[in-house]
Protein backbone atom coordinates (compact mmCIF):
# COMPACT_ATOMS: atom_id res chain seq x y z
CA UNK A 1 0.00 0.00 0.00
CA UNK A 2 1.36 3.22 -1.08
CA UNK A 3 1.28 6.38 1.11
CA UNK A 4 -0.99 8.08 -1.93
CA UNK A 5 -3.64 4.48 -0.76
CA UNK A 6 -3.22 4.96 2.58
CA UNK A 7 -3.73 9.33 1.82
CA UNK A 8 -7.05 8.39 -0.32
CA UNK A 9 -8.01 6.24 1.74
CA UNK A 10 -8.39 7.98 5.36
CA UNK A 11 -9.11 11.24 3.81
CA UNK A 12 -12.27 9.53 1.61
CA UNK A 13 -12.84 7.78 4.99
CA UNK A 14 -12.84 11.17 7.12
CA UNK A 15 -15.39 13.04 4.98
CA UNK A 16 -17.34 9.68 5.11
CA UNK A 17 -17.58 10.05 8.72
CA UNK A 18 -18.17 13.96 8.96
CA UNK A 19 -21.39 13.23 6.11
CA UNK A 20 -22.96 10.91 8.60
CA UNK A 21 -22.39 13.18 11.66
CA UNK A 22 -23.97 15.95 9.85
CA UNK A 23 -26.58 14.09 8.33
CA UNK A 24 -27.09 12.76 11.76
CA UNK A 25 -27.17 16.07 12.99
CA UNK A 26 -29.10 18.48 10.17
CA UNK A 27 -31.09 16.03 7.90
CA UNK A 28 -32.62 13.77 10.93
CA UNK A 29 -34.60 15.55 13.23
CA UNK A 30 -37.42 15.32 16.03
CA UNK A 31 -40.74 16.23 15.40
CA UNK A 32 -41.79 14.13 12.61
CA UNK A 33 -45.56 14.24 12.00
CA UNK A 34 -46.45 12.07 8.93
CA UNK A 35 -45.91 8.97 7.32
CA UNK A 36 -45.43 8.98 3.62
CA UNK A 37 -45.27 6.08 1.01
CA UNK A 38 -44.23 6.43 -2.46
CA UNK A 39 -44.05 3.92 -4.85
CA UNK A 40 -41.55 3.94 -7.50
CA UNK A 41 -41.10 7.96 -6.90
CA UNK A 42 -44.76 8.89 -7.42
CA UNK A 43 -47.34 8.98 -3.74
CA UNK A 44 -48.84 6.26 -3.02
CA UNK A 45 -50.74 7.30 0.86
CA UNK A 46 -49.88 9.36 3.52
CA UNK A 47 -50.65 9.56 7.39
CA UNK A 48 -50.66 11.65 9.88
CA UNK A 49 -49.53 10.93 13.41
CA UNK A 50 -51.86 12.23 14.94
CA UNK A 51 -54.66 10.38 13.12
CA UNK A 52 -53.27 7.07 14.36
CA UNK A 53 -55.21 5.19 17.18
CA UNK A 54 -53.69 1.72 17.80
CA UNK A 55 -51.50 0.05 15.02
CA UNK A 56 -52.55 0.96 11.19
CA UNK A 57 -51.69 -1.87 8.45
CA UNK A 58 -51.22 -0.30 5.28
CA UNK A 59 -51.29 -3.06 2.04
CA UNK A 60 -49.00 -2.01 -0.69
CA UNK A 61 -49.65 -4.33 -3.69
CA UNK A 62 -48.49 -2.90 -6.67
CA UNK A 63 -47.24 -4.01 -10.26
CA UNK A 64 -44.02 -4.27 -8.33
CA UNK A 65 -44.63 -6.44 -5.46
CA UNK A 66 -46.36 -6.17 -2.00
CA UNK A 67 -45.35 -5.04 1.51
CA UNK A 68 -47.16 -4.76 4.53
CA UNK A 69 -46.62 -1.55 6.37
CA UNK A 70 -47.41 -0.51 9.75
CA UNK A 71 -47.90 2.52 11.79
CA UNK A 72 -48.45 3.37 15.22
CA UNK A 73 -48.28 6.34 17.02
CA UNK A 74 -44.86 7.74 16.31
CA UNK A 75 -43.12 5.03 14.80
CA UNK A 76 -43.90 3.24 11.25
CA UNK A 77 -41.72 -0.32 9.81
CA UNK A 78 -42.44 -3.02 7.71
CA UNK A 79 -43.74 -5.80 8.66
CA UNK A 80 -44.09 -8.29 5.49
CA UNK A 81 -42.52 -8.21 2.05
CA UNK A 82 -42.13 -10.20 -0.79
CA UNK A 83 -39.02 -8.86 -1.91
CA UNK A 84 -36.00 -11.94 -1.75
CA UNK A 85 -33.72 -10.11 0.86
CA UNK A 86 -35.93 -8.53 3.19
CA UNK A 87 -33.83 -5.78 4.14
CA UNK A 88 -36.91 -3.76 4.56
CA UNK A 89 -38.16 -5.75 7.55
CA UNK A 90 -34.99 -6.21 8.81
CA UNK A 91 -34.54 -1.99 9.03
CA UNK A 92 -36.85 -1.73 11.78
CA UNK A 93 -39.03 0.96 13.15
CA UNK A 94 -38.53 5.14 11.70
CA UNK A 95 -39.85 7.60 14.01
CA UNK A 96 -37.89 11.08 13.14
CA UNK A 97 -38.48 13.15 10.34
CA UNK A 98 -36.06 12.69 7.19
CA UNK A 99 -35.57 8.76 8.30
CA UNK A 100 -36.67 6.37 5.54
CA UNK A 101 -37.49 2.85 5.08
CA UNK A 102 -36.55 1.59 1.43
CA UNK A 103 -37.82 -2.05 -1.01
CA UNK A 104 -35.49 -1.77 -3.69
CA UNK A 105 -37.15 -4.43 -5.19
CA UNK A 106 -40.96 -3.09 -4.99
CA UNK A 107 -39.56 0.17 -5.55
CA UNK A 108 -41.61 1.04 -2.50
CA UNK A 109 -40.29 4.04 -0.45
CA UNK A 110 -41.94 5.25 3.72
CA UNK A 111 -40.21 8.40 5.29
CA UNK A 112 -41.15 10.25 8.22
CA UNK A 113 -41.44 13.71 7.55
CA UNK A 114 -42.53 16.60 9.08
CA UNK A 115 -42.01 19.86 10.95
CA UNK A 116 -40.73 21.55 7.99
CA UNK A 117 -41.27 25.40 8.04
CA UNK A 118 -43.47 26.78 5.21
CA UNK A 119 -40.43 27.59 3.14
CA UNK A 120 -39.20 23.69 2.75
CA UNK A 121 -42.79 22.67 2.09
CA UNK A 122 -43.21 21.81 -1.77
CA UNK A 123 -46.25 20.98 -2.93
CA UNK A 124 -46.68 19.18 -6.66
CA UNK B 1 8.27 -11.87 -19.22
CA UNK B 2 5.02 -13.74 -19.91
CA UNK B 3 2.35 -13.28 -22.09
CA UNK B 4 0.39 -11.14 -19.62
CA UNK B 5 3.56 -8.68 -19.37
CA UNK B 6 4.49 -8.65 -22.99
CA UNK B 7 3.46 -5.13 -24.63
CA UNK B 8 2.58 -6.53 -27.97
CA UNK B 9 -1.39 -6.86 -27.65
CA UNK B 10 -2.76 -9.40 -30.17
CA UNK B 11 -6.07 -9.45 -31.24
CA UNK B 12 -6.39 -12.96 -29.36
CA UNK B 13 -4.22 -11.57 -26.68
CA UNK B 14 -6.80 -9.38 -26.04
CA UNK B 15 -9.67 -11.54 -26.81
CA UNK B 16 -8.67 -14.32 -24.63
CA UNK B 17 -7.70 -12.09 -22.10
CA UNK B 18 -11.10 -9.79 -21.82
CA UNK B 19 -13.31 -13.16 -22.29
CA UNK B 20 -11.71 -14.64 -19.18
CA UNK B 21 -11.99 -11.24 -16.95
CA UNK B 22 -15.55 -10.72 -18.25
CA UNK B 23 -16.58 -14.81 -16.94
CA UNK B 24 -14.41 -14.76 -13.98
CA UNK B 25 -16.22 -11.10 -13.25
CA UNK B 26 -19.26 -12.58 -13.70
CA UNK B 27 -18.87 -15.73 -11.53
CA UNK B 28 -17.37 -13.50 -8.61
CA UNK B 29 -20.67 -11.16 -9.20
CA UNK B 30 -22.65 -14.24 -8.73
CA UNK B 31 -20.86 -15.81 -5.81
CA UNK B 32 -20.77 -12.23 -4.29
CA UNK B 33 -24.53 -12.44 -4.61
CA UNK B 34 -25.17 -15.09 -2.03
CA UNK B 35 -23.73 -13.79 0.50
CA UNK B 36 -25.81 -11.79 2.88
CA UNK B 37 -25.41 -7.96 3.09
CA UNK B 38 -23.41 -6.05 5.48
CA UNK B 39 -26.36 -4.61 7.71
CA UNK B 40 -26.43 -1.91 5.52
CA UNK B 41 -28.57 -2.31 1.74
CA UNK B 42 -26.76 -2.92 -0.92
CA UNK B 43 -23.23 -3.22 0.86
CA UNK B 44 -20.79 -5.50 -0.76
CA UNK B 45 -17.45 -6.91 -0.90
CA UNK B 46 -16.96 -5.71 -4.37
CA UNK B 47 -15.33 -9.50 -5.48
CA UNK B 48 -16.22 -8.69 -9.23
CA UNK B 49 -13.86 -5.24 -9.09
CA UNK B 50 -10.63 -7.83 -8.99
CA UNK B 51 -11.42 -9.01 -12.50
CA UNK B 52 -11.87 -5.67 -13.53
CA UNK B 53 -8.33 -4.52 -12.09
CA UNK B 54 -6.48 -7.32 -13.16
CA UNK B 55 -7.96 -6.61 -16.84
CA UNK B 56 -7.49 -2.69 -16.52
CA UNK B 57 -3.83 -3.51 -15.27
CA UNK B 58 -2.82 -6.36 -18.45
CA UNK B 59 -5.02 -3.73 -21.13
CA UNK B 60 -5.57 -1.10 -19.67
CA UNK B 61 -8.22 1.49 -18.32
CA UNK B 62 -10.47 1.86 -21.94
CA UNK B 63 -10.74 -1.91 -22.34
CA UNK B 64 -11.61 -2.51 -17.83
CA UNK B 65 -14.37 -0.63 -18.41
CA UNK B 66 -15.79 -2.14 -21.34
CA UNK B 67 -15.03 -5.33 -19.54
CA UNK B 68 -17.27 -3.95 -16.44
CA UNK B 69 -20.06 -3.23 -18.42
CA UNK B 70 -20.08 -6.36 -20.11
CA UNK B 71 -19.52 -8.50 -16.84
CA UNK B 72 -22.21 -6.77 -14.91
CA UNK B 73 -24.41 -6.67 -17.83
CA UNK B 74 -24.23 -10.15 -18.42
CA UNK B 75 -24.10 -11.40 -15.08
CA UNK B 76 -27.17 -9.70 -14.15
CA UNK B 77 -29.10 -11.23 -17.52
CA UNK B 78 -27.50 -14.49 -15.99
CA UNK B 79 -28.08 -14.35 -12.84
CA UNK B 80 -28.87 -11.33 -11.02
CA UNK B 81 -32.30 -9.94 -12.69
CA UNK B 82 -32.62 -7.52 -15.21
CA UNK B 83 -34.07 -5.43 -12.15
CA UNK B 84 -30.23 -5.27 -10.95
CA UNK B 85 -29.28 -4.25 -13.87
CA UNK B 86 -29.17 -0.12 -13.57
CA UNK B 87 -27.82 -0.33 -10.30
CA UNK B 88 -25.40 -3.36 -11.14
CA UNK B 89 -24.41 -1.70 -14.74
CA UNK B 90 -24.28 1.73 -14.00
CA UNK B 91 -22.24 0.78 -10.98
CA UNK B 92 -19.85 -0.99 -12.64
CA UNK B 93 -19.35 1.03 -15.18
CA UNK B 94 -18.45 5.10 -13.64
CA UNK B 95 -16.72 2.10 -11.08
CA UNK B 96 -14.50 1.40 -14.07
CA UNK B 97 -14.24 5.20 -14.99
CA UNK B 98 -13.11 6.63 -12.06
CA UNK B 99 -10.01 3.76 -11.55
CA UNK B 100 -9.26 4.31 -15.40
CA UNK B 101 -9.21 8.60 -13.98
CA UNK B 102 -7.15 7.52 -11.25
CA UNK B 103 -4.60 4.98 -12.82
CA UNK B 104 -3.78 7.57 -15.71
CA UNK B 105 -3.64 10.23 -13.30
CA UNK B 106 -1.27 9.04 -10.58
CA UNK B 107 -0.28 5.44 -10.91
CA UNK B 108 2.10 4.26 -9.96
CA UNK B 109 1.98 6.63 -7.03
CA UNK B 110 -1.60 4.87 -5.99
CA UNK B 111 -1.50 0.76 -6.22
CA UNK B 112 -4.53 -1.22 -7.02
CA UNK B 113 -5.36 -0.74 -3.39
CA UNK B 114 -5.84 3.08 -3.52
CA UNK B 115 -7.60 2.54 -6.71
CA UNK B 116 -9.75 -0.04 -5.90
CA UNK B 117 -11.10 2.27 -2.69
CA UNK B 118 -11.64 5.06 -5.42
CA UNK B 119 -13.78 2.30 -7.68
CA UNK B 120 -15.62 1.01 -4.75
CA UNK B 121 -16.50 4.40 -3.92
CA UNK B 122 -17.62 5.22 -7.34
CA UNK B 123 -19.55 2.20 -7.40
CA UNK B 124 -21.62 3.34 -4.26
CA UNK B 125 -22.39 6.63 -5.42
CA UNK B 126 -23.59 5.33 -9.10
CA UNK B 127 -25.92 2.99 -7.42
CA UNK B 128 -27.24 5.56 -5.28
CA UNK B 129 -27.60 8.23 -7.79
CA UNK B 130 -29.63 5.59 -9.88
CA UNK B 131 -32.06 5.18 -6.67
CA UNK B 132 -32.73 8.72 -6.41
CA UNK B 133 -33.85 8.77 -9.61
CA UNK B 134 -36.28 6.01 -9.57
CA UNK B 135 -37.39 7.40 -5.75
CA UNK B 136 -37.10 10.73 -7.20
CA UNK B 137 -35.28 11.47 -3.58
CA UNK B 138 -32.63 12.99 -2.94
CA UNK B 139 -32.60 11.63 0.80
CA UNK B 140 -31.40 8.59 -0.02
CA UNK B 141 -27.83 9.87 -0.31
CA UNK B 142 -27.91 9.39 3.08
CA UNK B 143 -27.42 5.91 2.54
CA UNK B 144 -24.02 6.66 0.79
CA UNK B 145 -21.66 7.46 3.86
CA UNK B 146 -22.40 4.54 5.29
CA UNK B 147 -22.42 2.28 2.09
CA UNK B 148 -18.95 3.34 1.47
CA UNK B 149 -17.56 3.11 4.25
CA UNK B 150 -18.16 -0.75 4.51
CA UNK B 151 -17.60 -0.58 0.49
CA UNK B 152 -14.41 0.99 1.09
CA UNK B 153 -12.93 -2.29 3.52
CA UNK B 154 -14.18 -4.05 0.56
CA UNK B 155 -12.19 -2.19 -1.85
CA UNK B 156 -9.11 -2.59 0.26
CA UNK B 157 -9.58 -6.54 0.21
CA UNK B 158 -10.52 -6.40 -3.43
CA UNK B 159 -7.74 -4.19 -4.30
CA UNK B 160 -5.17 -6.46 -2.33
CA UNK B 161 -6.55 -9.11 -4.01
CA UNK B 162 -5.86 -7.82 -7.43
CA UNK B 163 -2.50 -6.98 -6.21
CA UNK B 164 -1.30 -10.14 -4.97
CA UNK B 165 -2.52 -11.43 -8.65
CA UNK B 166 -0.86 -8.57 -10.72
CA UNK B 167 2.46 -8.86 -8.53
CA UNK B 168 2.68 -12.81 -8.66
CA UNK B 169 2.31 -12.92 -12.84
CA UNK B 170 5.05 -9.79 -13.07
CA UNK B 171 2.88 -6.59 -13.20
CA UNK B 172 2.92 -4.18 -10.44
Amino acid sequence: MTAADKFITVLLALILVAAMLLSSLFIVRSGGERVVISVNGENYASYNFSDIDGVKTVEVKTEFGCNTVKIDKNSAWIEESDCPDKLDIKAGKISKTNQMIVCIPNRLMVEIKGGETKADRVTY
Amino acid sequence: MNILTTKKTTGSKKLIIMALCIAIGIVLQIVESMFDIFAVPGGKIGLANIATLIDMFILGGANAVAVSFLRSFLGCLLYGGAAAMPYSVSGAVLSALCMWLLKAALYPKVSQVGISVIGAFAHNAAQIAVAAVIFRNGYLFTYLPVLTLVGIAGGLATGYGAKAFLNKVGID
